[in-house]
């Protein structure tokens, strides 16, 4: 287990735990402007408006969900038309076995559109916050655990180019920083 | 106006009675008791009365599963089905189970999408009966194909007959339908446990951390985490709204699409979903009311969500209610014989009369107590409205399917259905399945999502109290 | 220039100037254009009947704005909601403006004008199958009253026949004397029944006419009940003080409000809003049924009234989005409405659009699925020919697929002048829609009685009509809307959600 005294393993960065959610805010706005790149906030539950004050733009899940959603549904009308117009075509409830059918493949297809798009939600969620990942140098940290629970917590990474041991350290007390935390990997 | 003060002076007292929001968690609560009161149920020895409460749907599930294995061995024979009556209470059974499913799905997504923040108290729990919910359901129809080993003649698979599946019945997509239901429910309903699945893995020790670890995935709850992860919530309800619409408007297809009369009618869709909805609330609060007493959660689920949920149904059923008029009024204004016939034999001398008259009465006249706000804060009132809504809305489906089905268009095949025992064990052992499904899921994981009910106290938002400044960026450029 | 500053103070609210030559002008298009469409609807009688159609077609079009406004001020009111206060005066000038449409419309309802008989056939139909059973039982009366009296005579002498034959027996054995007793009992139920029906003159001729009228006309026979004149009206009346009495309750408590700033008048009208809502669902059901499902009254569908329904909600929300913007352009609203606002009306376009065409996808769907003739001659119409490719175009692209695309884009919802451009394509859809509707019955019934080689799908030049009614009661509607905005201020200055609602965030 690693604290600020065992200094043998290689620094990953400092974990700083802050009162609440407001200031939590207030001093990722600073980190923010002080230009910090490999940097985190830990909360236990999204904090409104953070994204902001980190200075981090919209997700583009969306994009990879539309991807997915289009695929479902060209797979679907594929599959009809292949199955009820070329391969296997029976006439039954009275309707033809051509294109004109199409209202009648409308369920099916909306069904395969959302549950691709469903697919495609998990999987881009899990590629875009890369999990997972049962290992993590965090997790080495007492203080860490804390963020499941009430803790508000600024992680500076040492690979960030600004990171500098001292510097860094007392930039995230003026902040208001209460404990901060050294950890190695 | 010459005091330069904003906003804030334009206002009313805004803590006016009737006019204050109520808070979602009362007593100040901090997140630290948030996340022991939860987290307790699941470490701590489950109370005597789980106990009671769990034998007896093991009982139930053995039942179950005894029938199944009867039914197999046997033939569907055993069922009390015959002609004219083809479908009975299996079919019954299944909408009724995919009905309840709906209600979770409308908390999750709908309620998200429209933000309506009490949702967080109750959604875990509601999805989660979704997902046993639809796991009853399936049961039925799997079974009522008669041969259960070819059950994957469903699936459109490549066979050495060279035979597909018929693409324009209703019946396959309500395979398509069910089974995209259930994925995405439970896709939801995981991608919503993870944040919590991490905070009892940050608190259990041994095997437990190993698991609860296993599954949370590694979740350290950064923002460049949940950004993406609210997106994905955000886009998953989006999903789920339309879905749940599109899953009951193709159960509604099975009837509507035929000619049968009392079936064939264009308010089906919305009809049904309206009717899913308010009996799945129905079972949420049947659920949540005893959940609430017995571990303590009063501070969670306050007597306002309580309220909230009694109106909904209040609201769902005059939906139902309008339809079942609608429906009336229509056979009457279409003047098609077998339509008026087909309601008059519901309502004044069919043999299933009985059936409308308990439909009717659970379902519309019963809910309209809530509109009384004494009954809504009267938990045992709830109670009970809640299980006259639930008898109620599995006599709906009764009503429709074998009323219709024992008066054909010829009344030389008219008959009569009433259910064989092996039916009813197979019911009784659906709600015993459900229950221990339920009951397990009470014992092993966070019954109410703990990330979401932190981030709706009132201190949470980083902003609170001072809204101006962020409103002043999002001003409109004026031009 | 209007509209408040910084620094202003909220309480007094902001009042909207009329621009004097905008009222100028509505009132003189509404006014004249209307002033034109009677002049030429009364001069050239061979047209009347095309012009009925136009006509339903424009007060129906601006009847659904607002109609919807009203929903929306009563949603806003029942789901306790706090983010539309600032949109919820505009809501309610809207909804305001239902009495003014449906006193509109009153021309059609009036026999006098010449449209009613040529828009609901029922009518001129009921008329004459009545008229002519009414003359047929006339004449049958005095033949029928003296045969049934034979009949009545003859059920009464079978019965005494039958009693006596059961004296003449000495002694019956008993089965034998439980059967004449039986036969006895039969034979007087019979005849009770008969002595039960009346015979007099009058009697009889009403029980005729109902022969003769289902003979001739068995669907309006089975339908009398709903379809019959008087009950018509007793609707009619219903429909408007339901729903202008509510807009105008609503409305009223809430300008007492910006007065005297007392909360009371809050919780009533969110009380009142909830319970309304029932009379609210049941009075534009049964009028779209009246209205729209009843010009051609042999067909039918449960689910009418909710897709009416669901296209006045979705574009008067778009209304309400473009009227908000040329507000603003003209410099009211700006320190009230936001982005958030927009998005979030946005938003709400965007679920009913969805849910529009769910509702009206469901309702092509069944009935063409199941393929009953009845039913699927609204769908024949209208998926056939001309129209056919109308459906398509502007239904299903331009009412479903443009809009919901568009309006997936987040960035879409929060800039105000895209935003009214997809609104006010809604709009136009939303006219094709209720075109859709009303005119391909304009030409199967104007021109049924000409027999098969006559009928004609389209009415020539009818179009002309068309444009011109939407114009006068476009014009008319703007009139009035005008002076309603004028009339209070353009928000509730003193409701107590305000301040939630000027800062929300979503």
């Amino acid at each position: 287990m690693s604290n600020s005294s065992s200094s043998s393993n290689e620094l990953f960065g400092y974990v700083a735990e802050f009162s609440s959610a407001t200031d939590l805010y207030h001093a990722a706005e600073k980190v923010r402007d002080a230009g910090f790149r490999r940097w985190d906030v830990h909360t236990p539950y999204p904090v409104h408006g953070m994204d902001h004050a980190m200075g981090l733009g919209k997700s583009w899940l969306s994009a990879l969900v539309l991807c997915g959603g289009v695929t479902g549904s060209m797979t679907a009308l594929a599959l009809q038309f292949f199955t009820q117009v070329s391969l296997y075509p029976t006439v039954v409830q009275d309707k033809p076995t051509n294109l004109f059918t199409i209202p009648a493949f409308f369920p099916v297809t909306f069904e395969l559109t959302i549950l691709f798009s469903a697919f495609a939600t998990l999987i881009g969620l899990f590629a875009l916050i890369m999990l997972p990942r049962w290992n993590h140098p965090l997790f080495n940290s007492p203080l860490f655990s804390k963020f499941s629970n009430d803790g508000f917590l600024l992680v500076i990474e040492a690979r960030d180019p600004k990171f500098k041991r001292e510097k860094t350290k007392e930039l995230l007390s003026e902040i208001g920083a209460g404990k901060i935390e050294e950890v190695t990997y | 106006m010459a005091d330069h003060s904003k906003a804030n002076a334009a206002v009313h007292p805004s803590e006016a009675e009737g006019v204050a929001r109520e808070l979602l968690v009362l007593n100040n609560r901090s997140l630290g008791w948030i996340t022991d009161r939860i987290c307790g149920i699941v470490e701590n020895r489950q109370p005597f009365i789980w106990w009671v409460l769990f034998v007896p749907s093991v009982f139930g599930f053995c039942c179950l599963l005894f029938s199944l294995v009867y039914l197999v061995s046997t033939g569907v024979g055993v069922w009390g089905m015959n002609h004219p009556v083809a479908w009975g209470w299996d079919i019954v059974n299944f909408v009724f189970w995919i009905g309840i499913g709906h209600a979770g799905t409308l908390i999750s997504a709908i309620l998200f999408l429209t933000r309506q923040k009490w949702r967080t108290s109750v959604n875990r729990a509601s999805e989660a009966m979704t997902i046993f919910a639809v796991m009853c359901a399936g049961i039925f129809p799997g079974f009522h194909v008669g041969r259960f080993w070819m059950v994957w003649f469903l699936a459109p698979i490549p066979n050495s007959n060279g035979i597909w599946q018929n693409f324009k019945s209703p019946l396959l997509w309500d395979v398509f339908a069910v089974s995209t239901y259930f994925t995405v429910s439970v896709l939801f309903w995981y991608i919503g446990l993870i944040p919590d699945l991490a905070t009892l893995r940050d608190r259990a020790k041994g095997i437990g951390k190993k698991l609860y670890g296993f599954f949370a995935l590694g979740w350290r709850g950064g923002n460049r985490q949940w950004r993406h992860y609210e997106m994905a919530y955000l886009i998953l309800a989006a999903l789920s709204t339309p879905l749940v619409l599109s899953v009951h408007s193709v159960v509604s297809f099975d009837f509507a699409t035929s000619v049968v009369p009392g079936w064939h009618t264009t308010i089906f869709p919305p009809y049904f979903v309206a009717g899913a909805i308010f009996g799945g609330f129905a079972m949420v609060l049947t659920l949540m009311l005893p959940v609430r007493k017995l571990y303590g959660l009063e501070d969670l689920i306050t007597a306002k969500h309580i309220d909230n949920m009694a109106k909904i149904i209040l609201l769902t059923g005059t939906i139902v209610g309008y339809a079942y008029i609608m429906e009336l009024f229509i056979s009457y204004y279409s003047a098609n014989a077998f339509e008026t016939d087909a309601f008059h034999l519901r309502i004044l001398s069919g043999p299933y009369t009985w059936a409308y008259y308990c439909m009717f009465f659970c379902n519309v006249i019963a809910p309209q107590v809530f509109w009384f706000k004494w009954s809504r804060h009267n938990l045992w009132m709830v109670f009970i409205i809640v299980n006259l809504v639930n008898a109620g809305m599995w006599f709906e489906r009764f009503v429709i399917i074998p009323t219709s089905l024992a008066r054909d268009f010829l009344p030389g095949q008219w008959g009569y259905y009433s259910a064989s025992w092996v039916e009813k064990l197979l019911f009784t052992g659906s709600f015993g399945m459900f229950m221990m499904f339920f009951l397990l899921f009470l014992r092993f994981l966070p019954v109410i999502a703990i990330s979401e009910v932190k981030g709706v106290l009132p201190e949470s938002d980083p902003h609170h109290p001072d809204w101006k400044h962020l409103r002043e960026k999002r001003r409109v450029s004026s031009k | 220039m209007a509209g408040l500053k910084d620094g202003d103070d909220y309480r007094d609210g902001e009042r909207f100037k009329i621009p004097a030559l905008l009222q100028l002008l509505c009132l003189g298009v509404g006014g004249g254009g209307t002033l034109l469409f009677l002049i030429l609807s009364f001069s050239m009688s061979e047209k009347t009947g095309a012009m009925g159609y136009s006509w339903l077609f424009a007060v129906i079009f601006f009847l659904s704005l607002a109609v919807g406004g009203l929903f929306w001020t009563m949603l806003h009111h029942a789901t306790n909601s706090g983010w539309g206060t600032v949109v919820r005066r505009l809501m309610e000038n809207l909804a305001s403006l239902i009495p003014f449409m449906l006193i509109l419309g009153l021309p059609l309802l009036i026999s006098g004008f010449g449209f009613r008989d040529k828009l609901w056939e029922w009518f001129p139909k009921r008329e004459v199958a009545l008229h002519h059973a009414e003359e047929a039982a006339k004449k049958e009366a005095p033949e029928y009253i003296t045969a049934r009296k034979a009949e009545v005579a003859k059920a009464v002498a079978a019965v005494e026949a039958a009693k006596k034959e059961l004296a003449d027996v000495a002694s019956p054995s008993p089965g034998h004397r439980v059967h004449l007793e039986r036969k006895i009992e039969e034979l007087q139920k019979k005849a009770d029944k008969f002595a039960k029906e009346d015979l007099s003159e009058d009697g009889a001729i009403a029980t005729l006419t109902d022969k003769h009228f289902q003979h001739d006309e068995a669907l309006l026979f089975k339908k009398r009940g709903f379809l019959n004149e008087s009950f018509w009206w007793i609707r009619q009346i219903f429909y408007f003080v339901v729903l202008a009495g509510i807009a105008f309750l609503l409305r009223g408590w809430s300008l007492k409000q910006d007065r005297d700033g007392d909360p009371k008048w809050f919780r009533w009208m969110r009380r009142w809003s909830c319970g309304l809502l029932l009379f609210f669902a049941t009075a534009w059901t049964f009028l779209v049924f009246d209205w729209l499902m009843g010009l051609d009254y042999s067909w039918f569908s449960t689910m009418w009234g909710v897709y009416l329904f669901a296209g006045a909600a979705l574009n008067s929300m778009g209304f309400l989005v473009i009227l908000l913007t040329l507000l603003r352009r003209a410099g009211y609203l700006k320190n009230v409405v936001t982005m958030e606002h927009y998005h979030l009306m946005g938003k709400l376009m965007h679920a009913f659009v969805i849910f529009w065409a769910y509702i009206a996808f469901s309702q092509f769907f069944l009935i063409w699925y199941a393929n009953i003739t009845e039913e699927t001659k609204f769908f024949l119409t209208r998926n056939t020919g001309f129209w056919n490719t109308y459906t398509i175009a502007f239904l299903v692209i331009g009412h479903f697929f443009v809009p919901f695309v568009a309006l997936l884009l987040r960035a879409v919802k929060k800039i105000p002048h895209i935003l009214s451009g997809i609104a006010a394509w809604n709009l136009l859809m939303h006219a094709f829609d209720l075109y859709w509707i009303i005119i391909p019955e304009r030409g199967p019934s104007l021109t049924a009685h000409l027999g098969k080689e006559g009928i004609a799908m389209v009415i020539p030049g009818a179009w002309v009509f068309d444009l011109l009614a939407f114009v006068s009661v476009g014009g008319l509607f703007g009139f009035f809307l005008l002076r309603q905005l004028a009339s209070a201020s353009l928000f509730p200055c003193r409701d107590p959600r305000l301040d939630e609602s000027l800062n929300v965030v979503n």
